[in-house]
């Protein structure tokens, strides 16, 4: 079911090269979503706490999906997925992992954490633009939000 | 259970449970006892040691490989973008640059996955269970159906494949490797075939993947299974030089083996030997039949 608003899409990310292929990924999809990007997982948890400089909910709002990497420096993936999955206000907002590991401990952990699907990043941009489509399709348009 | 000890006297002295000796070779016995001990236990220490460092080294190949994704997926990425937007703006020679970029970060992508996959199988937990060889070559087919079917290679696969003793995972890898060896190794002078077939040989099922290509000198069968060893250049046939030791390796961890027979411009079989699941006293065996369709 899509929005009646441009949706806002939290990519939680650290590699300025993967935030600049996902950024022109979604923007050679014309889908008009809005892209939030935090440096890293502290960044993204204080974004969806609403603390420090994302306090403004009007600049910085309630994301309807997050994308999220893995591997980051001191608060990884796992790290915000257990922040978030344990407060009633965040807890509902659907996350789909983004993460370069097939490995079968991160994809169980990640699940375990509450995450709601997990991609593999592809290596080619053709990939990326697929994953960006089908994001879209999905988390966007087809599912149903949940009440927030 | 027989002691080391115990061992060293039954083949010192055969006939007899405990030897009547001389005080001066009672102890040469003992001494020869202790010695036995001690490069046991040195070997055990020495086995510990090299299983430490042989996951160290699985460990880090896998930590390198995994890191190395992210600048790749620069490179891929950001190649792919200037091909698809800015090619027109090349001149011939840097348009010729740019494919350079692209099938070299294929490549390496390639060889990313590979190492990925083969250090994942020193780490990751198997599960060992009764587990049907036909599902698992029906899916590598479905996959390479295209492949094949666009190289004009013809794949068969013997009917009724038995059930094995392994682990889902490794036994997929061993056969998308061997069966995707002999799509790519083919002759150009022939039409390209591949037969899978299997017989029964005792509590073990003996899986053949024969192929019609452009075969193995003998002296390199050992060669072909260590990493990184290749017998082709780039150019010629297209490979990481990983595929067959995983092969190996996975069998291996299965309590298997792979064997290999292949003559120059014959054709190459390789042979798994798994243990079969359940009644192994069963004896049978299937002929080859098409399983994929080729159209």
């Amino acid at each position: 079911m899509r929005l009646s608003r441009a949706a806002h899409i939290l990519l939680v990310e650290d590699n300025r090269m993967d935030v600049e292929l996902t950024l022109d990924a979604f923007e050679e999809e014309q889908h008009g979503n809005k892209i939030h990007v935090a440096d890293g997982g502290q960044e993204a948890i204080d974004y969806l706490f609403g603390t420090g400089p994302f306090a403004d909910r009007e600049l910085h709002p309630l994301p309807d999906l997050i994308l999220l990497d893995l591997k980051m420096p001191v608060v990884d993936g796992q790290d915000v997925l257990r922040a978030i999955k344990n407060v009633d206000q965040l807890k509902r907002i659907p996350v789909v992992v983004l993460s370069s590991s097939k490995e079968e401990g991160d994809r169980a952990l990640s699940y375990d954490n509450g995450a709601n699907s997990y991609l593999v990043k592809p290596v080619s941009f053709d990939g990326f633009l697929r994953v960006v489509r089908l994001i879209d399709d999905y988390w966007l348009t087809l599912n149903v939000p949940p009440p927030m | 259970m027989q002691s080391s000890s115990d061992r060293w006297h039954a083949t010192l002295f055969p006939s007899e449970s405990r030897p009547v000796v001389s005080q001066g070779h009672v102890i040469q016995v003992t001494e020869l006892e202790a010695k036995v001990e001690e490069r046991t236990t040195e070997l055990a220490h020495r086995t510990a040691q090299l299983e430490q460092r042989t996951h160290q080294l699985e460990a880090f190949s896998y930590s390198v490989s995994h890191d190395l994704r992210a600048p790749l997926r620069a490179i891929t990425g950001f190649a792919e973008i200037l091909s698809s937007r800015y090619r027109g703006a090349l001149d011939e020679k840097g348009r010729h640059f740019l494919d350079n970029i692209l099938e070299a970060s294929e490549h390496m992508s390639r060889l990313i996955e590979d190492m990925l996959s083969y250090s994942r199988l020193g780490r990751a937990a198997i599960a060992v269970k009764a587990t049907s060889l036909e599902d698992v070559l029906d899916v590598i087919g479905r996959n390479l159906q295209a492949h094949a079917a666009q190289l004009g290679v013809t794949i068969t696969v013997a009917k009724d494949l038995p059930e094995v003793l392994a682990d889902r995972t490794l036994l997929s890898q061993i056969f998308s490797n061997l069966l995707d060896n002999a799509v790519t190794y083919r002759r150009s002078d022939v039409p390209a075939t591949v037969e899978v077939s299997w017989i029964a040989d005792g509590d073990d099922v003996v899986i053949r993947v024969a192929d019609n290509g452009i075969g193995i000198d003998a002296k390199h069968f050992d060669r072909i299974f260590e990493v990184f060893q290749r017998l082709h250049g780039q150019d010629e046939y297209a490979g990481t030089g990983i595929g067959l030791s995983v092969v190996r390796k996975a069998a291996e961890m299965l309590g298997g083996s792979v064997a290999v027979y292949s003559a120059l411009g014959v054709g190459t079989t390789f042979e798994v030997r798994l243990k079969r699941a359940g009644d192994a006293s069963e004896v049978g065996c299937s002929a080859a039949a098409p399983a994929f369709d080729e159209r």
